[in-house]
């Protein structure tokens, strides 16, 4: 799953930590989801989509779904 | 807090950690030097037994620290801590107790199983104590990563209990009693938080 939250966070000037302050979770969370290396379960994908006052598709997107846009 | 602060904190933690760790292998080895060449008998071993409590200690108290500078400490890790802490504890009085009752009352029937269960006890808890840290853990990543380590550790001991076994049945390599499971196990859980990074 893709997403765009190092660019959300960084909008916001937040490191890792902050981001894993508001969202209760550990920086290492945070560092594997933006990294890829996790994908968040939903009820944290939604937490994560409410922090940034964005949809949860605004966040996150489907790998395939973007694979079909670039082909 | 600033970030190259942050950054300078975590590296003095990790600093902190490696030299707590050197320092206990160097006194372990010394101990174990000491106890080959001199007969230190049950006040070196159980001497020997405090200083690798007292480190062990010293590594969880660094080790928390640092996971804290880094945002990586939960209070379900904390308390696996603990229960890991105090289940070595037992583990050692457990232990040393059941030889200690051997040697001295050579026991028989019932008693004798109920002094040789005495060690498992201590190993007992721990294993409580990992399944408590995935059952209490709150970030779903680092659960996740549990049970990863765990699925890890559980194979590690499959495959070497089943090769091993049988080259023991073919007369091959020498026998290993039963209770070296849950160190093997303990074995594949360390190796699998050295393992990279893998999707999860």
């Amino acid at each position: 799953m893709n997403n765009r939250l190092k660019i959300l966070r960084a909008e916001r000037s937040w490191s890792q930590g902050d981001l894993a302050d508001r969202l209760g979770v550990s920086r290492q969370s945070v560092n594997a989801i933006e990294t890829g290396k996790y994908d968040p379960s939903l009820p944290l994908a939604f937490r994560i989509a409410e922090l940034f006052g964005l949809a949860i598709e605004q966040v996150f997107s489907s790998p395939t779904q973007h694979q079909s846009k670039a082909i | 807090m600033n970030i190259a602060v942050q950054d300078s904190a975590q590296a003095g933690r990790r600093k902190q950690l490696v030299l707590v760790v050197a320092l206990e292998m160097v006194a372990l080895s010394a101990a174990a030097v000491a106890m080959i060449f001199f007969d230190l008998g049950w006040v070196g071993a159980i001497l020997i037994a405090l200083l690798a409590g007292a480190f062990t200690i010293a590594i969880v108290r660094v080790g928390e620290g640092k996971a804290k500078a880094e945002g990586n400490f939960s209070v379900a890790m904390g308390r696996y801590n603990r229960r890991m802490l105090v289940a070595s504890a037992v583990y050692v009085v457990g232990l040393f107790g059941a030889i200690w009752a051997d040697e001295l009352i050579r026991p028989g029937g019932p008693l004798a199983f109920l002094i040789g269960f005495l060690p498992s006890i201590g190993v007992l808890v721990m294993v409580v104590a990992m399944a408590r840290l995935v059952a209490e853990e709150e970030d779903e990543y680092q659960r996740s990563r549990h049970i990863r380590a765990s699925l890890f550790g559980l194979g590690t001991l499959l495959v070497l209990a089943t090769i091993w076994g049988f080259f023991e049945q073919f007369g091959l390599v020498p026998h290993v009693p039963s209770w070296a499971a849950v160190p093997v196990f303990a074995l594949g859980l360390g190796l699998a938080n050295c393992l990279p990074g893998r999707r999860a």
